[in-house]
Parts: C-alpha cells; structure tokens; sequence
C-alpha cells in the first residue's frame, strides 16, 4: 500500500498511546506481532483481567488462526456472513474482536469498510473492541486512505475507545461505545 | 431584540455568580486544548486554509452539488428531502417516521434539528425523541436548550448535574463525571436497543459518493444510525463539499478546532444504501437567501465547529443563554440578524456582543472574517443597510476629532497625560468615590474592575528601561 512501512507501524503506535492512556487497566493497548499465534496468546494475556468470556469474532480469513487458539480459554461465536445479528445479541457479548482494513499512521485511526463479514455492531455494542490487522494496511495520513477506499463504499474510521467530556470539560472514557480498544498489528 | 434588551440580558448574566465561574473554566480549558493540538501540526495555517478553500467552493456551487448529493444518494437506495423552513423539515420527519409507525426516536446531536425544535414537534404528534449526547441529555432532562455549539452542557456544574440525576433518574447522588456518564450510558443502552428510529444531523454531505459524514466522541450517533429500522439525518444545505478528497482537509481541521483532539473518535461515512432506510432532509430556512447577499455568504463556509464561541471574551463571560439563538457566541451573532437559530427581528442587536478583539477570526478553521462582518452587522443594526459608509453622531465626532489633535501633538499629549495621571480617580479613595458616586462609573463597573493608570507614562517607563538597560540608548 504504501513503502516505508517499518516507519508507519512506530508512527501509529505513538499517536495511539495516549488514546489509551489512563483508568486501572487503561482504555486499551497495541502490540505488534511476528504472527498469530503470538497475536492470540497478547490478546487472551489483555482479555483476562477484565474478566471478558464472549468473544464475537468477524467472518476475515486473517482472523482464523487468531480465532482458533482462542477457543480453548473462551467462548468465541464466529459471525455467518450476510446474516444479520440482532443487537441485543451483539450486546451481550463482551469483546468484538475484528479486522481493520486500512490503518492510518497520523492520528492512529482505524479504517473498517461496510462488509457483510462484520457487522458494524461489533466494534460498537461490546465493551471491548479489539483489532488484528496487517502492517500492510499501515498508510501515513486520512488523504492517502481516502485514495484507497472503493467508491462510494460505506465506511468507519475509529480512533481509540468512546469518550465524553461534557461534564465540566473533564475526558471520561467510556462513553456509550467501547471503553477498551485493543489493536494487534501482524507484521 | 433591542440593543437595550441585548444590554439588561448581558448584565444579567455576567452579574450571574453560579454562570460566569464554569463558563470561564471550560471555555479557557478548550482554548488551552484547541492551542495545543494545533501546535502540534506543522502545517496548520495550510490545511485551514485549504479547507477554507473547500469550503468556499462549496458554497458557490451550492444548487449544482446538492443536486448530485441527491442523485448519488438516491441511486444507492436513500431517499432525499428539501425542507425550505423549521415547519416543513419538521413535518417531513414526522411523516417518515409515522410511517414507520414510529413512537421512540434516539437523537444525536444536531444543531439543525435545535434550530428547527424537531423534539418539540415531534412530541405534538406523540413520538418521543430522546437525546443521547450527554451533553444533550442533560440539558433535555433539565428541560433547558444548549448553551454552546459543541458542549451543550457546558453551564452546568457536576453538582448540579448530579442533583438533577438523582431528581430525574432516581439514582443517588454522585458528582464524579466518570460516574455520571456511567449512569447515562446504562439509562441509555435501552433506549438506543428499543428505539424504532433514529435522528441525526451531518458534518458534511459528500456530493460526488452521495454520503453523510458524521464526526462524533461518544458513538452515540453510529447507535443512532445503525441500530434503529430507519435513519433521518437533518442537514442545512451548506454543508454540501463537493469530492470525497476533500474530508481530509476538513478533517484535520475540524476536532482541533472543536474539542483540541487530532481526530474524532468516530467518523462515519454512510451513503443511501441500507439497512437501516435512510433519509436525509435538506435544510434551507434562510440560507440561500444568505447566499445571495454579498459578503454575507461567506457565514454559510461555517463548520460548527464551536472554535469562535471558546475564543470570544464576550461568551466567556455572559455565556450562550443570554444571546437568545440557538447558536450563540460570535457566529451565532452573525447569523442572528439573518433568522438563522433565532427570528431575525430578535436577533438584531447581537452583532454588539462583540469586543471586536479579532481572537475568533484567529481562531476559526475555514478563515471567515467575523470581527469584520460585526462591524458591517452593527452598521446594519444602526442604518437597516450596510452599503452604507459608516457614519457617526456630532459629539462622537467631536470627541474623535479632539483624540486626533492629542495624538498628533507629542507636547500636548505629554502634558495632559502628566495632568491625568495626577487627578486620576482610578486608585484609592478617588476611585471608590468614582465608582459608587457618578453613575456612568458605578454601572460601567458593576461586573468589571476598574482598571489602573499606569504610575509613569510610555514614554517615562521607556527611557528608564533604555538608560538602564541598553548602552546604546539616547
């Protein structure tokens, strides 16, 4: 997608820091992994401690290898393409664990396309959002993603958990989306 | 409203102890914000002013643009609206959403649905519009309108809040802000699960993809667009760009501007194409005749962003209620005069709550010069035209022409500034005296300081400074 993708993934990671930053466990964290086998065993370490035991996973052929190992320690319900899930259905899990299809270095948001594979409930009803996505999606900046998605395609950008600061200008998060967003990013 | 009317509100207000503290914190914590996030971009003045550009071009191909917003928009499945009033837009929504025979509808926040009371005329024919930006839902719980564009909440208090929780909710009394979301968050995520609809504004509509784009923190508005069967979104004609390209510009520009964040949290990009059915109403109500007058269009390039009102001295001090528009603080003054967020006769005046210091054209994203379209708003109020040059009354400009021939005298200027600063009342018993005695003094400094000549003049203070500072000095 782009050359100089050794330099975006430290970019991305800088700018999505402080996104998460603060409350006991933060609001979430990143980690760049070899493959996904480490990628799974990052994300069992990050989910444990919250306590989450539902995991809703979307339809992607990158997700399975994560998905698999995953199974052993938690109940994982992977999403059948092109059926809708109701969403007090989604909002009883406790993690929606998803794709990113373009990742934009600056400001550390996450492009996720309209796709039959993910419902766009999963990144917004369960308290955890987490994300396993290929360095290869890494662009520098909204203007080079743009160029990128087809047409007149529906689509998300999400940068870090839901927050708040209506009360007295004070930042809470969550706010009533995601309060934790976890992002594994493949090399 | 009368200038006079304009006045006896402003001195309310700033005379307000419970208004003027919170006001002053907030909006001096969204300048700090704001300032730092722009630092932080080194090509700032350059993405502002491309998105100016943007916005420029946009408003100048207002009729051609919307017409391909509504083709894009209806070919993908989405059905589009044009209201020409507050009457008509509301009537629309309600049909869409009787139709569906619709009783509960979640709201996002939209200035364009507060400019045309949607809750309320939605509530006349028997479907509850709910608020669920917490700012939002606040201020609909407390049975108030937003006091800012961007931070409706933004009068109130935790305390306060927390009070009208307890009162409102049933739920004890907590003044934690972390607490106080938790608790809209749960009373919320019913009713965003129930609701049979979906009611939102838009950022901006894309003419050449045919989508809406919403910028939002709390992912309220993806609740609101995603869950419920229909979605209406509610959208002044202005904010109509022309290519997808441009998002990244206005991008950029527009959370620094309003929250200080590099990005929003949530940006959502949706075109016709469901589910849920989507509808989107385009909203005139004044603005193409604003489009026709003059330098006056140059208000329609306006993001909302909310940059003027934090910058402005004037809000900080008699805070958003006191102008009396749904849209306060200096844009909100502008557009006043012209009936949009408030009818044009009540709005008249506003372009006098205004220092005309400037920090707002410094501050505002798409470079629209309000301090300048103030004076030409004033000049309007005082003549009922502004092609005319400003004119001035006979002791006014007595008192101007006695100014210049001061300050173009260095000798004169010398001495009587030397004679004032020895008579001058603004220390000590002279300006107690001042300030309970003669009335101009006593009102001018009720809500104010007085604030203090100098000790030594410029010049005094100069030539000390350079013959004890600089070797080189005269």
């Amino acid at each position: 997608m782009s050359t100089g993708t050794d330099s975006l993934a430290p970019r991305f990671e800088q700018a999505f820091a402080p996104l998460v930053a603060g409350g006991g466990l933060g609001h979430g964290g990143m980690r760049r992994c070899r493959d996904a086998a480490e990628a799974a065993e990052w994300i069992a370490g990050v989910l444990r401690p919250h306590g989450a035991r539902r995991i809703l996973a979307a339809c992607r052929p990158h997700l399975a290898p994560v998905v698999e190992p995953l199974q052993a320690q938690f109940e994982v319900q992977t999403v059948e393409p092109d059926r809708a899930l109701p969403p007090q259905a989604v909002a009883a899990f406790d993690v929606g664990l998803g794709g990113g299809d373009l990742l934009i270095a600056e400001t550390a948001s996450i492009l996720l396309l309209r796709s039959g594979h993910e419902p766009r409930t999963l990144s917004l009803l369960p308290r955890i959002h987490v994300v396993v996505a290929s360095a290869r999606a890494l662009v520098p900046r909204l203007s080079d993603a743009l160029k990128l998605v087809p047409g007149a395609a529906d689509f998300v950008l999400v940068t870090g958990p839901s927050r708040t600061a209506d009360v007295e200008k004070t930042l809470v998060v969550p706010a009533h989306g995601p309060g934790w967003l976890y992002v594994a990013l493949l090399d | 409203m009368s200038l006079a009317l304009l006045r006896s509100r402003a001195r309310a207000a700033v005379l307000d102890p419970s208004l003027a503290p919170p006001f002053e914190r907030a909006t001096a914590r969204a300048r700090a914000r704001r300032a730092e996030s722009v630092s932080r971009l080194p090509d700032w003045e350059q993405q502002r002013h491309r998105a100016a550009e943007i916005r420029r071009d946009s408003v100048a191909r207002l009729d051609e643009l919307l017409d391909q917003f509504e083709r894009q928009f209806t070919a993908a499945g989405g059905r589009v609206w044009r209201a020409t009033d507050a009457a008509q837009a509301c009537q629309i929504v309600a049909d869409i959403l009787r139709q569906h025979g619709a009783r509960t509808a979640v709201k996002a926040k939209s200035m364009a649905t507060e400019e045309v009371e949607l809750s309320r005329a939605l509530q006349a024919v028997g479907i509850e519009a709910i608020e669920t930006d917490l700012g939002e839902f606040i201020v609909q719980l407390a049975g108030q309108r937003p006091s800012h564009i961007t931070a409706p909440a933004i009068h109130l208090t935790r305390q306060q809040i927390g009070k009208l929780f307890e009162r409102t909710l049933g739920v004890a009394y907590v003044e934690d802000p972390v607490e106080l979301t938790a608790i809209a968050r749960r009373a919320l995520r019913e009713r965003f699960l129930g609701a049979d609809a979906g009611i939102s504004g838009a950022n901006f509509l894309v003419a050449e993809t045919g989508q809406i784009v919403l910028f939002e923190n709390e992912a309220n508005i993806r609740m609101c667009t995603t869950l419920p069967r229909v979605h209406v979104a509610v959208v002044g004609v202005e904010k109509i760009i022309a290519r997808q390209a441009d998002l990244a510009p206005l991008t950029t520009v527009l959370p620094r501007s309003a929250t200080g964040q590099e990005a929003g949290t949530y940006v959502s990009v949706l075109g016709g194409a469901g589910p849920p059915e989507r509808h989107v109403v385009l909203l005139d109500n004044g603005r193409r005749k604003l489009r026709e007058q003059g330098e006056w269009s140059e208000l329609l390039a306006c993001v909302r962003c909310g940059a003027c009102l934090n910058a402005c001295p004037v809000f900080e001090r008699m805070g958003g209620h006191a102008y009396g528009s749904i849209y306060p603080g200096p844009i909100g003054a502008l557009l006043a005069p012209h009936g949009i967020g408030v009818e044009a006769h009540e709005g008249a005046a506003l372009p006098f709550a205004s220092s005309l210091c400037g920090a707002c054209r410094d501050a505002c994203p798409v470079e629209i010069d309000l301090p300048q379209l103030l004076r030409k708003g004033r000049e309007r109020y005082a003549h009922g035209t502004d092609s005319q040059p400003p004119s001035v009354g006979r002791v006014e400009r007595a008192i101007w022409r006695a100014w210049a021939a001061i300050l173009t005298r260095p000798g004169l200027y010398r001495t009587l500034s030397t004679l004032g600063r020895a008579g001058s009342p603004t220390r000590g018993v002279g300006a107690w005296l001042l300030c309970r005695i003669v009335p101009p003094a006593r009102e001018w400094t009720r809500g104010r300081a007085l604030p203090q000549m100098a000790r030594a003049s410029f010049h005094q203070q100069w030539r000390r400074r350079n013959v004890a500072g600089q070797p080189d000095a005269a």
